[in-house]
C-alpha cells in the first residue's frame, strides 16, 4: 500500500504542489511568528540581563495603590531605607538610583516631547559597575552642570557632545547644562521615546528636586549569593519595599517591557491560525477533488483486494507526505517572514530591540507538528469518503461532478447550520450588552456563526452565483451563464474555495467597522459633550509627575476676542464610600459651553450653581451600589469629610471623571489650586489660525502646557486607528494569499477535469478568448461571493463587537460602516479571483481541442 | 471519384456544388523518425444536401480526415473548403467563428454541457455567435427530433439516445454548410442508435442539409447516400445507395 501512495504521490505531484503551498504560507506565517517573538524576547532578556549584571538585590519603591494627591512624583525608596541597606553586611556596594523630571527646552524653546510626556533626568553611578547605558561618544559628567544625552534625541535635535542645552528644574526655572556625551540605554519602556539626561547624583537632585529613590542597587560581596543577599537586605529594608535579586530584576524589568510586545505577539498568533485556518479548508478542497478524479484508479484498488482501512490509510499517508514536506518548507520560510516582520515593526516605529531572527527549535517544532496535524486533519473528511467508494465504480463509466449530497445530506445541513446559526446569535446577544467581557461572548458567537454558514454554504453558494450573474449575464452573454454555470455545479466546492476568501474579508471589514465605530464614536462624543475646539494641559512629567494650569491662564483666554469660552476643569483623586474616584469639578461658567456630560439619570445642573451634589459615572455607582437620591461620603485631606448627596449619574468621560462635584464644593474641599485642563472654544466665525493664535497668545510664560485641537486630535485619532488596520491588512494578507492559491487550485482540477467539455464548447464555437473570460468570470464569480459573505458576516459582527464596545461606554452614536472601504474589499476580493484564474484560464485556453475530444 | 449531381433528383435547391472539399490534404502527427502520416494526399468532394459516411479499418485516418475538414484541427499540405472559404489558413479565432455558424457537430459521447437544458444546448453555438434561430425552423427541427417535452431537462435527466437527438437537434438548428457526426451511435442501443439515424437521414432528405459522418458500423453507413472508404490515410473506394451487407464485404476486403 505504501508504494502505491508514494506512486500515487509521484503522479499528482504537481496537483498537490498547490496544497503544499497553502501549508507552506500558513507554517511560514505561524514559525516566523514564533521566531520572531523569541528573537524579540531574547533581545529584550539579554538587554536586561546586561544591565543588572553586577546588581546582587535591589530594593524597589512600595507599589503605589495610594489615591494621587496630586504631587510631583511617584512612590521612592527613602533616604532612611537606602542608609539602613548600606549597613547590610556582605552589601559592598549599594547605589541609590534617582529619577526626575527635566524637560528639556528644544532650540525655540519649547519642551521636546514624544508627543505627550516631557524628559527625564537619570543619575550616572558612582559606582560603574550599576551603570545601565553605554557611554557612546564623548565622556561622563564629571561637574554638576555636564550630563549624558541619550542617542536618540541627540540624533533627533541635532546635539552633540560640546553643546549647552537647556533644562527646566522643579521651580520651571531653565538651567544651562554642557553635553559632555552621548548613551545608548537601549530599549526600555518607561523611557520609551522620552528625551534622557544622565547627571551625577547631585545634579540630579538639586535639578528636579527628587527626594527619595527610584531604586537602591546592591552588589554582593564575593561568596555571597544573590538569595542570601536579598534575605539580608529585605530585612534592612523593612516591610513595603519590593526587594529582589538581580537576577529576578532583570527578569521583571524585561518583562514590564514584554507586555505590550507579548500583547502584539498574541494578536500575531492569532492572525497565524487563521491563515492556517484557511490553509485547511485549501487542503480539504484539494483532497477532495483529487480523490474525485482519482475515482476509478481507488475503486480499481479495492477491486483487487485493497482493504477499506488500506485505502484510508493510504489517503492520510498521502496527507501526512504533504504535510510533513509542506510544513518543513514552512520552517524554512519561517525565517524569511521573521525577517518580514520585523522589517515591518520596525517601519510602524514599534519600538523594538535590535535582534537577529535566526531559525529557532520550538518554531521548528510547533510549525511541523502544527502543520502536518493540520494537513492529516483536513485529510480525514475525504480519505473516508474514499472508503466509501464501491469497487464496481472502476467498471463505470466517467463519475458525474460532486452532486448535491442527497436530501438527507441537504436536510443535515441545513439542521446542522440553524442550530449552529442559531446558537452564535444568541450567544452574540448575550454578550452585546456585557460590556467588554462580553467581547469573548460575541467572538465565541461569531465563530459559531461562521460555522454555521461553513456548513450552509453549498446550498446557497449556487442560487446565489446564479443571481449574481443574472444581470451581467443577459449583458455579456453565454461565457458568463456558462461561467455562473459552473460555480453552482459543485456545490461544496465552489463553497469550500469561497469560504478560504470569506475568512480574510470578513475579518478585515469586522476590523473595518470597530475602527470606523472607533473613530465615529469618539468624533460625535466630542462635539455633543465637549463642543470645544482646543484643549490645554500641563505636559506629563517623564517620571509620573503631575502639573497643573494657572487660572491666569483662563482668565487671559476670556479676555480675548476670538474666545467664546474658556472652561476650567480641576481634578483630584480622593476616597468616594472608601473607593478612590477621580473627582473632577468645572468652573460655573464652562457647563453647557463647552462640559455637557450625558447623564443617564438625573441631571447636572445642580452642580452648575449649587452644592451639596455629587454626580457618579456609572461604572463608579454601580461599584459604590448607590444611585441617585442616595447620599456619599467624600474622604477630604486632612482628615475632613464631606456628605454629598448624588444628583445623577452619567455615561461620557473626557478627563477620566469618575465623580463630578460642584466648582465651590470643589475648591472648599481640596482648596484653589490650578486647573488640570482648560477647555477653550472658539468664537463662531473666527478663523482656526486666529483662534489658535489666541490660544496660543494666551499661555504666558508657562512652557509646559500642550495646546491639542480638536480637529488635530480627531485627525490624529484616525490616522492612528487606519495605522492599526493596515497592520491587520498585512497580517491577514497571508491568510488571503493561501485563499487565492486556493482558488488557483481548485479551478485548475475543475479545468483538468473538464478538459472535455471545455474543448466541446471550443469545437462548438467559443473562442480562446470567450474560454478564457468565462473562466476568469467563474474565479470572479467565487471572489465576489467570497467578498459579499464576507463582508456581510464582518459587517453583522462589526455591529455585534461595535455595540457591545458602546455599551460599555454607555452608550451614543451607533456603529459606523465604512461602506467605501467595505466596497473596496469586495472589490479586491472578486479581482483577486481574477488574478487567481488568470494560470488556469491561459493553460485551458492553451489545450488542444483535438486530443481532449479523442482521449478517451 | 465521380460526380453525383445528376444523379440525385430529389435534393433541393442548391445542391450540387462541393458544400466541402478536400484537395490533397496531408495530415503529419510528429516529426522525425517517429512522425505518423495519417492522411497522405487526400482528395474528396462532398455534395450539398448529401448523407456521406467516411469508412475505414482502425487507424486508416478517418477521425483525422473529420477533424481537418471540421477546422478542429490543421493540416500538413492540402487545401479544405467549407462552402467555399478556404479554412486552412485561418487562425484560430477566425476558424472558431465559422464553427459556429457553417458547422454542426455530433459526437459520440459527451455531446452536452452537463450544466445547460436541452433548449439551453440547442441554442449554444447560436448564442455564442448571438444570433436568433429562425422560428419556423427552430419548431421544424425540435418537432422532427421530438423533443418538445424534454428541452426544460439538463443531459442528466435524458436518456443516452435523447442526449442525441438533442445534439442533432444543436447541429441543425443553424443551418450549417455541414454536420459532421462523429460515431453518433457508438453509445446507443440498435433502437437508439436507428433512431439518430433516421433523423440525420431525414435531415439530408427532408431539410436538406449536408451530413459527414464517420462510422466504423456497417448498418449506420448503410444510412448514407455515399460509403467513402479510408485506409492509411487514402481513400481507396466508394460505395453508393450501399446496403450494410455490401459494406461490410467492401470492410473484409480492405482489412484482408
Amino acid at each position: 500500500m505504501l508504494r502505491t501512495t508514494l506512486a500515487g504521490l509521484r503522479a499528482h505531484k504537481a496537483r498537490l504542489a498547490m496544497s503544499a503551498l497553502a501549508i507552506v504560507l500558513g507554517v511560514g506565517f505561524l514559525a516566523g511568528v514564533i521566531t520572531f517573538t523569541g528573537a524579540i524576547r531574547t533581545a529584550f532578556f539579554d538587554q536586561f540581563a546586561a544591565q543588572a549584571r553586577h546588581v546582587d538585590a535591589a530594593v524597589r519603591p512600595p507599589r503605589d495603590d495610594r489615591p494621587k494627591d496630586g504631587g510631583r512624583t511617584g512612590p521612592v525608596v527613602p533616604a532612611s531605607v537606602y542608609d539602613a541597606v548600606r549597613r547590610v553586611p556582605g552589601a559592598v556596594s549599594v547605589e541609590g538610583r534617582l529619577a526626575g523630571s527635566a524637560p528639556l527646552l528644544d532650540r525655540r524653546g519649547r519642551p521636546v516631547t514624544d508627543g505627550d510626556a516631557t524628559g527625564v533626568a537619570l543619575d550616572v553611578p558612582l559606582d560603574p559597575r550599576f551603570r545601565d547605558f553605554t557611554l557612546k561618544s564623548g565622556r561622563l559628567p564629571a561637574a554638576a552642570g555636564e550630563a549624558l544625552v541619550d542617542t536618540d534625541t541627540a540624533a533627533q535635535q541635532r546635539l552633540r557632545p560640546g553643546d549647552t542645552v537647556t533644562v527646566l528644574d522643579a521651580g520651571r526655572h531653565r538651567r544651562r547644562i554642557r553635553l559632555v556625551g552621548t548613551m545608548d540605554i537601549g530599549v526600555r519602556r518607561d523611557l520609551n521615546g522620552l528625551s534622557v539626561l544622565a547627571l551625577q547624583p547631585d545634579a540630579v537632585r538639586r535639578l528636579t528636586g527628587v527626594s527619595g529613590y527610584s531604586r537602591v542597587d546592591v552588589a554582593a560581596a564575593p561568596g555571597l549569593s544573590q538569595d542570601a543577599l536579598r534575605a539580608l537586605v529585605a530585612r534592612a529594608a523593612g516591610p513595603g519595599y519590593g526587594v529582589v535579586t538581580g537576577r529576578r530584576l532583570a527578569h521583571d524589568l524585561a518583562e514590564q517591557d514584554l507586555r505590550q510586545t507579548d500583547l502584539i505577539m498574541r494578536g500575531l498568533l492569532l492572525f497565524a491560525f487563521v491563515a492556517l485556518a484557511v490553509a485547511a479548508i485549501v487542503i480539504y478542497n484539494t483532497f477532495t477533488i483529487l480523490l474525485t478524479h482519482r475515482l476509478r484508479e481507488l475503486a480499481l484498488l479495492r477491486c483487487v483486494g485493497a482493504t477499506r482501512r488500506q485505502v484510508f490509510g493510504g489517503v492520510l499517508t498521502e496527507a501526512l507526505a504533504v504535510g510533513v514536506l509542506g510544513s518543513a518548507l514552512g520552517v524554512a520560510a519561517g525565517t524569511g517572514i521573521a525577517a518580514a516582520m520585523r522589517w515591518l515593526f520596525d517601519a510602524a516605529g514599534a519600538g523594538l530591540p535590535a535582534a537577529g531572527v535566526a531559525p529557532s527549535a520550538p518554531a521548528a517544532l510547533a510549525g511541523m507538528a502544527v502543520g502536518t496535524i493540520t494537513t492529516c486533519a483536513a485529510a480525514l473528511v475525504p480519505a473516508w469518503s474514499a472508503t466509501r467508494i464501491p469497487p464496481v465504480a472502476a467498471l463505470r463509466a466517467q463519475p458525474a461532478g460532486q452532486g448535491h449530497g442527497g436530501v438527507r445530506g441537504r436536510v443535515a445541513r441545513a439542521a446542522a447550520a440553524t442550530v449552529l446559526g442559531a446558537g452564535g446569535i444568541a450567544l452574540t446577544a448575550a454578550g452585546i450588552p456585557r460590556g467588554e467581557p462580553g467581547l469573548f461572548v460575541v467572538a465565541a458567537g461569531g465563530g459559531l456563526f461562521f460555522l454555521a454558514v461553513l456548513a450552509a454554504a453549498p446550498l446557497f453558494v449556487g442560487p446565489l452565483a446564479a443571481a449574481l450573474a443574472r444581470p451581467p449575464g443577459r449583458l455579456l452573454g453565454v461565457p458568463t451563464r456558462l461561467a455562473a454555470a459552473n460555480a453552482r455545479r459543485s456545490p461544496g466546492r465552489t463553497a469550500a474555495t469561497t469560504m478560504t476568501l470569506t475568512i480574510g474579508v470578513g475579518l478585515m471589514t469586522l476590523f473595518s467597522v470597530v475602527a470606523a465605530t472607533a473613530g465615529h464614536y469618539a468624533g460625535t462624543e466630542l462635539d455633543r459633550h465637549y463642543p470645544v475646539d482646543y484643549i490645554i494641559e500641563p505636559m506629563a512629567g517623564g517620571t509620573g509627575g503631575r502639573a497643573t494650569i494657572s487660572p491666569s491662564v483662563a482668565g487671559r483666554l476670556r479676555d480675548q476676542p476670538q474666545v467664546a469660552a474658556a472652561v476650567e476643569v480641576r481634578d483630584h483623586t480622593a476616597r468616594v464610600n472608601g473607593t478612590a474616584l477621580h473627582v473632577v469639578a468645572v468652573d460655573p461658567a464652562g457647563y453647557g459651553a463647552g462640559y455637557r456630560p450625558r447623564m443617564a439619570s438625573g441631571s447636572a445642573d445642580a452642580l452648575r450653581t449649587g452644592t451639596g451634589g455629587i454626580a457618579l459615572l456609572r461604572g463608579a455607582a454601580n461599584r459604590l451600589g448607590v444611585r441617585a437620591g442616595d447620599t456619599v461620603a467624600v474622604a477630604l485631606p486632612a482628615h475632613r469629610t464631606l456628605s454629598l448627596r448624588v444628583v445623577g449619574v452619567f455615561t461620557s468621560r473626557f478627563a477620566g471623571e469618575e465623580a463630578i462635584v460642584s466648582w465651590r464644593d470643589f475648591t472648599a474641599g481640596f482648596g484653589p489650586g490650578g486647573d488640570a485642563e482648560v477647555l477653550v472654544k472658539a468664537r463662531p466665525g473666527v478663523a482656526a489660525p486666529a483662534s489658535r493664535a489666541a490660544v496660543d497668545g494666551s499661555l504666558g510664560a508657562d512652557t509646559l502646557l500642550r495646546v491639542t485641537s480638536i480637529a488635530s486630535y480627531k485627525s490624529r485619532l484616525n490616522s492612528a486607528l487606519d495605522q492599526v488596520l493596515a497592520l491587520v491588512a498585512a497580517m491577514l494578507g497571508v491568510a488571503i494569499i493561501i485563499a487565492l492559491f486556493g482558488i488557483a487550485n481548485t479551478l485548475s482540477l475543475s479545468v483538468i477535469e473538464r478538459t472535455r467539455e471545455l474543448a466541446l464548447l471550443r469545437a462548438l464555437g467559443l473562442t480562446r478568448r470567450q474560454l478564457r473570460r468565462m473562466l476568469s468570470q467563474e474565479a470572479l464569480l467565487i471572489g465576489l461571493m467570497g467578498g459579499l459573505i464576507g463582508s456581510a458576516i464582518g459587517a453583522g459582527f462589526g455591529w455585534a463587537v461595535g455595540e457591545t464596545f458602546i455599551r460599555a461606554a454607555g452608550g451614543g452614536s451607533g456603529v459606523a460602516y465604512p461602506i467605501g472601504r467595505i466596497g473596496l474589499y469586495v472589490a479586491l476580493a472578486a479581482l483577486a479571483g481574477v488574478v487567481a484564474a488568470v494560470f488556469p484560464a491561459r493553460r485551458a485556453a492553451r489545450a488542444s481541442v483535438i486530443s481532449a475530444l479523442t482521449d478517451p | 471519384m465521380g460526380e453525383v449531381r445528376t444523379e440525385e433528383p430529389e435534393t433541393p435547391a442548391g445542391c450540387g456544388a462541393a458544400a466541402l472539399a478536400a484537395t490533397g490534404v496531408v495530415k503529419v502527427y510528429g516529426a522525425g523518425p517517429t512522425a505518423v502520416r495519417a492522411l497522405d494526399g487526400v482528395t474528396v468532394d462532398f455534395d450539398g444536401g448529401a448523407f456521406t459516411a467516411i469508412m475505414g479499418p482502425s487507424g486508416s485516418g478517418k477521425s483525422s480526415l473529420m477533424h481537418c475538414l471540421a477546422g478542429l484541427d490543421t493540416v500538413t499540405s492540402g487545401s479544405i473548403r467549407i462552402g467555399g472559404t478556404e479554412i486552412t489558413r485561418l487562425s484560430d479565432r477566425a476558424l472558431t467563428l465559422l464553427r459556429r455558424t457553417r458547422v454542426g457537430f455530433v459526437f459520440q459521447s459527451f455531446n452536452l454541457l452537463p450544466t445547460l437544458t436541452a433548449e439551453q444546448n440547442i441554442r449554444l453555438p447560436g448564442e455564442l455567435s448571438g444570433t436568433e434561430p429562425d422560428p419556423a425552423w427552430w419548431d421544424r427541427v425540435i418537432g422532427a427530433l421530438g423533443l418538445a417535452g424534454r428541452l426544460r431537462r439538463r443531459p442528466g435527466e435524458l436518456s443516452g439516445g435523447e442526449q442525441q437527438r438533442v445534439a442533432c437537434a444543436r447541429a441543425l438548428v443553424t443551418r450549417p454548410d455541414v454536420i459532421f457526426a462523429d460515431e453518433p451511435t457508438g453509445n446507443l442501443d440498435t433502437a437508439a442508435g436507428g433512431e439518430v439515424l433516421s433523423f440525420l437521414r431525414a435531415s439530408v432528405t427532408e431539410l436538406g442539409q449536408t451530413v459527414v459522418m464517420v462510422t466504423h458500423d456497417p448498418r449506420a453507413a448503410a444510412y448514407a447516400d455515399r460509403v467513402v472508404f479510408l485506409r492509411d490515410g487514402r481513400i481507396v473506394d466508394e460505395l453508393r445507395d450501399a446496403d450494410a451487407d455490401r459494406i461490410l464485404d467492401e470492410l473484409k476486403r480492405l482489412e484482408a
